[in-house]
């Protein structure tokens, strides 16, 4: 991915500290503005002060009646006689005259005007003249007629004040002219500073916009491609998770599809070792099942890893006898050990505090199983310890186990990498000793999923202690069941008993029939839960095998009816190929011991006889035997296309080839039955009829390995049934036909 | 019935008048209206002397002015008392000083308490102190007033108006 700005986001850095540069150049132009602006409404509110008189006219007007006085006067002393109306008018000049120089004195200027001297000079002059011919004016109000010779000096000094008030009004008028010059300059260099500012206030505005506007654009295209960034995480995150989901999906189908085979192998090898051979036949048959075993165990390693990685991995609680628990556990490392020349040593207190602890004995088994025949594998001719202590921790109790062996040692690098998954001590363990390198981040998985911890001391050449401390509980009633254990408990002969089948597909009663009649049990069928319900009433069974779905009545309600009818009856067991946890419950609820997975095969018929039966014997271990939680099942069906050569060769290995085939026959005359009754089922909508007709195929037909068609079935069941879907049913029956038939 | 349909109506007509017969001034004039008036007692003109005028409704208002030094009391008739008494019809009107400066008044300035003063600070106005008559704007009750365009129209040492129709 290609990225449009550098990453350190130093230009965005870069922008901002322009982006302020420029705010504070702004603020600064605007302060500068307001200021500027003050001022010039301050000066222009000093220039054209509203409220003030104008001076220059008030000097104009003195001046004018000066003239006026002066006029008047002359008229007077052109006359021959003196003409007292034109004195009169004479006194009223004056007054008026008077009353002007009143006005300049009184009245408020302009502080110019007011303040500077010459005019003040000019005034204080002219007011000294005017004021000094008051008295004789006074007089000439009063009716007195001035003389001439003091008209003569009045008319002489009255000139003079003419002169004077035209010196003065001139004085005055260019000191207005002076003032509103500057004032007009002031202002024009003021409105040109303004200019300055606000061009350079502009200028900083369009900057600042360019370059915020620059800014947003380049966070913008930021923004965009950290969105293109985190679809493109999300994408490969997906990718990978889909990968990595792909690849356990892979693991845990290929490790199926292993198992099945190899467990016809080992099942083949069972039946060769109970028959009579040759010794070193015998030896032969020995080698392949112990071989095989140990392929196994690899394969459930596979699983149990991918399944961990899964988030799969989930605990069964159980009480758990712990100084039999580790005593069973011991014993089955014991053969493996002796041929080492192992000595094994079981360390445990001779009283424990809690006897009954409750956990997940199988995964606790599984651990230390697998500490033990590292143990076991890693030692020659020493001495392998399992060591039992409990303590309590912060008001918890705590079970520790030690797997001490005396064998080669780990070195600290090596410890280091022991719980890594897929890694060895070194490369050369492998080659030597086998194994997957899982084994050991299982144990750390599980040991992490029950809270506990687990570690490991270990020198080179001295040995190796590994040990895990697990909180666990009292427990009050001990659960035990064979579990793990099983495989390697020696084989038993099953006791001969009667066994209820209730089944109501043909293909499965025969193939559930052979096996249990090659274990040695009789059989009776029941095709239905009504069925079941008669013949259990009447006669009494040591294990009912009970199928789920069936017509009539399923299973769960048939064993609600047996429970209920028939006292102290046998332990029901569920078959089915509907294996979810769902199912388990409802079957546990209507009271069922056990569950099994379709197909059955030979081996776990064998396992459930063995654990039931024995069971059954004794009525005060019935009740405890119902409290068994569901044995193991095979996680999911087998999920390979098309037909299982494997499920085929076990079915031939059971029942021999004739029979095998005897069963695929009825089969297809089964599946053309059923097709038929599909096809008009889909005519009539019956919604239950059809998905019972669609169950009966699917278990029928992974019965005999057609897994192809078992599956098509089982997605009809879970999507609509068409028309178009039983076509392609009933093409692969067809196909299948021909095939086996060829 | 048309005859005293218009009796009615001269009775009317007589019942609303103001007195109409302005009197003629007893002591010296010291306004004359001249123009379009219809009241007169001067020839065409009506003349009035000071008492004359300080019997028409008036007003006494403290105030200041561009001309004097501090706040002074005015007192005497609205102007638009004594353009009543003259019968003025005119939209405008000429104020004409003693030393004939004159100003143009529209008649809509006496719609509002403007008075002819004919006393500042209680005293009569000689014409040394701007006398015998100003006409002065209510400043007082109007700040919008207090400007050059009415200062110009506040003319003193008034001795007549002429009503411009």
């Amino acid at each position: 991915m290609t990225l449009g700005f550098s990453p350190d986001g130093s230009f965005l850095k870069a922008a901002g500290k322009k982006t302020v540069v420029l705010q504070c150049i702004a603020v600064v132009f605007t302060c500068i503005l307001l200021l500027l602006f003050t001022d010039l409404a301050r000066r222009y509110r000093l220039l054209e002060d509203g409220i003030r008189e104008n001076a220059l006219w008030s000097v104009y007007q003195l001046d004018r009646e000066a003239r006026g006085l002066s006029f008047q006067l002359k008229d007077i002393v052109r006359d021959v006689g003196l003409d007292p109306k034109k004195v009169k008018a004479l006194g009223l000049r004056y007054d008026i005259l008077y009353s002007r120089l009143t006005v300049l004195r009184e009245s408020r200027f302009d502080d110019a005007f007011e303040k500077d001297n010459s005019i003040r000079k000019s005034l204080d002059a002219v007011q000294g003249r005017i004021m000094a011919y008051a008295p004789l004016f006074d007089r000439i109000a009063g009716g007195y007629q001035p003389t001439d010779a003091e008209l003569l000096k009045l008319n002489q000094d009255v000139e003079t004040l003419v002169r004077q008030t035209g010196d003065f009004l001139t004085d005055a008028n260019n000191q207005f002219s002076a003032t509103r010059a500057d004032n007009r300059d002031m202002i024009i260099r003021l409105e040109g500073t303004t200019a300055l500012f606000l061009s350079l206030l502009l200028a900083s505005i369009v900057v600042l916009v360019v370059n915020l506007r620059r800014q947003l654009r380049v966070v913008r295209e930021a923004g965009r491609n950290f969105e293109l960034m985190a679809e493109e995480l999300s994408t490969a995150y997906k990718a990978a998770d889909a990968g990595n989901r792909a690849k356990s999906q892979f693991m845990a189908t290929m490790s199926h599809e292993i198992r099945t085979p190899l467990n016809a192998i080992l099942g083949t090898a069972e039946l060769l070792e109970l028959s009579e051979l040759p010794r070193d036949a015998s030896a032969l048959v020995r080698t392949i099942h112990s071989s095989g075993e140990a392929l196994l165990e690899i394969i459930n390693e596979i699983l149990d890893y991918s399944k961990i990685e899964n988030g799969k991995l989930e605990l069964e609680l159980r009480g758990v006898n712990l100084k039999a628990f580790s005593k069973s556990t011991l014993e089955i490392v014991r053969g493996r050990a002796e041929e080492h020349g192992n000595r094994i040593v079981l360390d445990i207190p001779d009283e424990l505090m809690v006897p009954y602890v409750r956990t997940d004995p199988t995964r606790m088994r599984q651990v230390l199983l697998n500490l033990l025949s590292n143990a076991v594998k890693f030692t020659r001719n020493g001495t392998v310890t399992l060591r039992l202590r409990e303590f309590i921790r912060n008001d918890v109790l705590m079970v520790r186990f030690e797997v001490q062996d005396t064998g080669i040692g780990i070195d600290e690098t090596g410890i280091a990498k022991l719980f890594q998954p897929f890694t060895q001590v070194d490369a050369s363990i492998s080659r030597k000793y086998g194994g997957t390198g899982l084994g050991l981040t299982i144990c750390k998985e599980i040991v992490d999923k029950l809270e506990g911890e687990m570690g490991v001391r270990s020198e080179l050449g001295a040995g190796s202690t590994f040990w895990l401390e697990i909180p666990t509980k009292i427990a009050d009633v001990v659960t035990d069941s064979p579990g793990a254990a099983q495989a390697q408990v020696p084989q038993t002969a099953i006791a001969a008993g009667e066994i209820l089948l209730v089944e109501d597909n043909v293909v499965n009663q025969q193939v559930a029939t052979r096996f249990l009649e090659r274990l040695g049990q009789k059989v009776t069928i029941a095709n239905n839960g009504l069925e079941a319900v008669a013949i259990a009433r009447r006669q009494a069974f040591d294990l009912i095998l009970m199928d789920m779905q069936m017509p009539e009545m399923d299973g769960i309600q048939a064993t609600r009816r047996i429970r209920a009818e028939v006292p102290d009856v046998a332990p029901i067991i569920a078959m089915t190929a509907n294996a979810s946890d769902d199912d388990r419950a409802a079957c546990m609820e209507a009271g069922m011991v056990g569950f099994e997975s379709k197909p059955i095969t030979l081996k776990r018929l064998r396992h459930v006889l063995e654990t039931h039966m024995k069971v059954a014997d004794g009525a005060a271990k019935a009740a405890e035997a119902r409290r068994v939680v569901a044995l193991e099942a095979p996680a999911e069906p087998e999920e390979s296309e098309g037909f299982s050569e494997a499920r085929r060769d076990e079915l031939v290995e059971a029942l021999g080839e004739d029979v095998f085939n005897e069963l695929v026959e009825t089969f297809f005359e089964d599946a053309a039955e059923i097709m038929d009754n599909l096809q008009h089922a889909l005519g009539g909508e019956d919604a239950i009829l059809i998905d019972r007709l669609l169950h009966t195929l699917k278990g029928a037909a992974i019965n005999v390995g057609l897994n192809d068609v078992a599956e098509i079935a089982n997605s009809m069941r879970v999507s609509k049934p068409t028309i178009a879907g039983v076509e392609i049913l009933n093409e692969r029956i067809n196909a299948h036909r021909r095939l086996l038939a060829a | 019935m048309k005859a005293l349909a218009s009796a009615c109506m001269l009775l009317a007509t007589l019942a609303t008048a103001p007195a109409w017969a302005l009197d003629k001034p007893k002591g010296e004039p010291v306004l004359t209206i001249t123009g379009a008036i219809s009241e007169t007692n001067d020839g065409g003109n009506a003349v009035f002397d000071m008492p004359m005028l300080e019997a028409l409704a008036g007003r006494t208002a403290s105030m200041e002015t561009p001309w004097t030094e501090g706040k002074v009391e005015f007192s005497g008739p609205f102007l638009r008392e004594i353009l009543k008494a003259a019968g003025a019809k005119g939209t405008n009107l000429k104020v004409k000083a003693l030393n004939d400066y004159a100003a143009d008044v529209p008649t809509e300035d006496a719609e509002i308490d403007t008075i002819l003063a004919t006393k500042m600070n209680g005293k009569p106005m000689p014409v040394r102190e701007k006398g015998p008559l100003m006409l002065v704007y209510p400043f007082d009750q109007d700040k919008g007033l207090y400007n050059e365009k009415y200062f110009g129209r506040s003319v003193w040492q008034i001795k007549e108006i002429e009503v411009l129709p």
